[in-house]
């Protein structure tokens, strides 16, 4: 067999890997492989491909991380964005439009201004305190913020409870706060590793 | 002898005998019974002249082939020198990846499959986290001061929007500017492909960023592939293969952008801001998919990247392709080529025209061939300039555009056939061989020795005649050149000979044949005057017939190049055609139909998308 043969049939296996590939990586893009939306910011997700280790190392001192509760209908997970220094994910409402409320956490929160409302507990987690801009200031939204060790969570709604008091009611019930320690030993535990920041040991480097 | 049927327009010219010169002619095949025919070597041309012929006496015509084919060529010579390619060998000129594509796409491959298995297996990932983690804190273990502080800067400096949106930007910019359309497509296209890529992979795998190690230093999203390094990948890459010649060039290129990668790996894992994995998978994406893009759809010899001043139409045929012609012309016609040289290439744009220099055969001496080289860049350039002229004019090409560069070649092919047929002096067609199956292909044909152009050529009245009678000829065979300009003119001893017969069309609009006669009264007229060759022309055609060529042969009616001798001729050549001739109404050039119309609605509809597109995409190009 010459060498020319064998370079054409180098150049077809090439190819045919080449399809193979690419019908290997879009089936799994589109095929569910990938988790929803909301999986990835659910309070009760299990899933490896959820945000939250990753949040953890956004903001490494916030002992709290902001995570979605059940959605009712109507309600749906527009997106997330994890950077360092900041997480986010935000809802979208088939009435309040795109981007109707917002989570963000970041390492602390400018309150001034804000009137203080009563205390909350999470469970397993440190006392949060909330504060809550007067809505004359952001007509016609609403901004909540929750402070802990390390941390602040800003929850912005696109609405207010005088402008849509049934979706205010709804969204309320949102927001949920899962603890950094759930993270840091889950990592330690299943690779043996250190989410380094709040709660872990110090890190190299 | 089994034969089929052939293709009925070729018959007749099959049967004659007579359109192919004597070398091309005089193979013999040998019959199984015994029996001797004249074969015109059209074996591949027709199908329907395939004809059963034992190998023994074809192999007794054997003639050199390149050395990397000698194994078969023992088996598969034919008469003349001419060789069968056999099934699974590659063409001359073969689609080539090159070493380093074919094992870039098996990295793509492994990567996909490495990807496929870690999100099935949750074990896989973790003992791929604790190497990646392992492998970081050693890194992280030599921290210091100032290498710390240099990381940052490389960092910075590197994956910043800024640099990455200057580079792209600026790449952009050039390729539009050096109208380096494909290029600039595929560099486009690699650029979307690996972003979104990139982003769809991280999504999917889910990698945080590392562990066990402090992080210095900004980041975005999941960590594999990092995203901020496939961008600086596909950028520089595409930069490399589209603005670097190849040779000496892009071989800097690549070791700058390699060096340039390694940089940022090292800086990045040693901040902890990557894993290794995360590195790879991005050099992986972001080299594979722009080397693949362009080695594939422009690759060097078919698209090269010059920056010698040559028309984009006409392709380099050194190298490669310089090789791959010869042998093509070597077994596909049995001609051998001593030298190939790019000619005429500034009165050239829809081909690259070349004269070969090939060796004596049997009965006849070493001379000059005239050959073209078509490519599909120019099948494209062809839809385009018919699209144009669609719109811009309606019914002044009215022709269907061609869909494949094959079909382009034919077409020539057989219209040099039937002028050559009809007894217009056109140079004797030799066929066209394949250089790259459906994407190259390179007609060759009688080089007219010792003519000059007619511009140059001293003319007179017998050339006047001569100029005439080739329209009148094209007239009586039903034919029309439609490309009648100075440098498709030739004269030896007297005679026009007439070249490029791509345009030529078979029954023609009547409008179409009044243009041919107008452009060559005018071709001539330029060299001579009017009332001259008007007093010709009244020996081959009526006042009528004169008078409605000048009617119908208005601006762009006249090639370019024709239109250009015009402007810079002091005369008013076509005024003085129109007040020779009968006074005559003008034949109108526009032509408004529904086809015009839903063109001109689908190329704007294409437009606003385009713009669309290219705005939506916007974050991602910049």
């Amino acid at each position: 067999m010459s060498a020319s043969i064998l370079r054409g049939g180098a150049t077809r296996a090439c190819r045919r890997l080449v399809v193979a590939a690419a019908a290997v990586l879009v089936t799994m893009v589109v095929s569910g492989c990938g988790a929803s939306q909301y999986d990835r910011v659910s309070c009760t997700s299990n899933s490896r491909q959820s945000i939250f280790v990753l949040e953890a190392q956004a903001v490494p001192s916030a002992t709290l991380m902001p995570c979605a509760n059940p959605l009712p209908g109507g309600w749906s997970v527009g997106g997330f964005e994890v950077r360092s220094g900041l997480a986010r994910f935000w809802l979208d409402s088939d009435r309040a439009g795109a981007r109707a409320g917002e989570a963000r956490l970041t390492s602390s929160c400018d309150v001034t201004g804000a009137t203080q409302l009563p205390p909350t507990a999470i469970h397993g987690g440190p006392p949060v305190q909330r504060y809550e801009t007067p809505a004359a200031q952001q007509p016609p939204a609403t901004v909540r913020y929750y402070l802990f060790p390390g941390g602040c969570v800003t929850y912005r709604l696109g609405f207010s409870r005088q402008t849509a008091p049934a979706l205010f009611d709804q969204a309320d019930q949102f927001l949920g706060f899962t603890t950094r320690a759930r993270y840091v030993n889950g990592v330690r535990r299943n690779q043996r590793s250190t989410l380094c920041g709040a709660g872990a040991p110090p890190c190299t480097g | 002898m089994a034969c089929g049927k052939g293709p009925l327009y070729l018959l007749p010219v099959i049967l004659s005998g007579l359109d192919r010169p004597r070398s091309l002619r005089n193979a013999e095949l040998r019959l199984p019974d015994g029996g001797r025919q004249e074969h015109q070597s059209r074996d591949r041309r027709t199908p329907g002249l395939v004809c059963d012929v034992s190998i023994g006496s074809m192999a007794r015509d054997g003639a050199g082939t390149s050395l990397n084919r000698s194994v078969t060529a023992q088996r598969g010579l034919v008469g003349g020198g001419r060789r069968r390619r056999p099934s699974g060998e590659p063409p001359p000129l073969p689609r080539n990846l090159g070493v380093s594509g074919r094992i870039w796409i098996t990295l793509v491959a492994t990567l996909v499959t490495i990807v496929g298995l870690v999100v099935a297996s949750a074990a896989l990932a973790s003992s791929f986290d604790r190497w990646n983690a392992a492998v970081l804190r050693g890194i992280a273990s030599i921290r210091t001061g100032w290498l710390t502080t240099l990381m940052v800067g490389v960092n910075t400096v590197l994956v910043s929007r800024w640099t990455i949106g200057v580079l792209r930007l600026g790449t952009l910019v050039a390729l539009v500017g050096l109208r380096r359309w494909r290029h600039l497509g595929l560099f486009l296209g690699s650029l979307i492909v690996v972003e979104l890529s990139a982003y769809q992979l991280s999504l999917l795998v889910a990698s945080p960023r590392p562990m066990d190690v402090r992080i210095i230093g900004s980041w975005e999203g999941f960590s594999f592939p990092s995203p901020q390094a496939a961008a600086l990948v596909v950028t520089l890459v595409g930069m490399v293969y589209a603005l670097l010649p190849p040779g000496r060039p892009r071989s800097w290129g690549k070791w700058a952008a390699g060096a340039t990668l390694l940089l940022l790996g090292l800086a990045r894992m040693y901040l902890g801001v990557d894993h290794p994995t995360d590195m790879w998978s991005a050099v992986i994406l972001g080299v594979a998919v722009p080397v693949v893009a362009f080695r594939f759809f422009a690759p060097n010899e078919v698209y090269p990247v010059t920056y010698r001043r040559a028309k984009t139409a006409h392709l380099d045929v050194g190298g490669r392709r310089g090789q791959a012609i010869r042998t093509a012309v070597q077994e596909q016609l049995g001609l051998t080529v001593l030298d190939v040289t790019p000619v005429g290439l500034e009165g050239s744009a829809g081909s690259t025209p070349l004269r070969l220099r090939v060796a004596a055969t049997e009965g006849e001496p070493e001379r000059d061939l005239f050959a073209k080289l078509y490519a599909r860049s120019h099948v494209r350039a062809d839809r385009s300039y018919k699209l144009g002229r669609t719109i811009l004019f309606g019914a002044l090409e009215d022709e269907a555009p061609f869909q494949s560069v094959r079909r382009f070649v034919e077409y020539e092919d057989y219209t040099l056939l039937r002028l050559h047929h009809a007894g217009i002096p056109v140079p004797a067609p030799y066929g066209f061989v394949e250089i790259t199956p459906e994407r190259e292909y390179l007609i060759v044909m009688e080089f007219f020795a010792g003519a000059q152009e007619i511009g140059t050529a001293h003319v007179d009245d017998r050339v006047i005649d001569s100029g005439l009678l080739v329209v009148r000829r094209l007239w009586n065979a039903g034919l029309a050149h439609r490309d009648i300009k100075p440098a498709n003119l030739m004269v030896r001893d007297g005679t026009v000979l007439l070249v490029d017969a791509f345009f030529v069309q078979v029954r023609p609009s009547p409008w179409r044949q009044a243009v041919d006669l107008a452009n060559m009264m005018l071709c001539l007229a330029v060299r001579t005057d009017a009332e001259r060759v008007y007093r010709h022309a009244m020996r081959y055609f009526t006042a009528d017939e004169i008078a409605e060529a000048f009617a119908a042969t208005r601006g762009v009616a006249s090639p370019t190049q024709l239109r250009s001798v015009l402007k810079q001729d002091s005369r008013d050549l076509v005024a003085e055609f129109r007040a020779l001739a009968p006074a005559r109404e003008s034949i109108a050039i526009q032509n408004w139909t529904l086809r015009r119309v839903a063109l001109c609605m689908l190329v704007l509809a294409l437009a606003v998308l385009a713009v669309l597109v290219v705005v939506r995409t916007w974050t991602v190009v910049a």
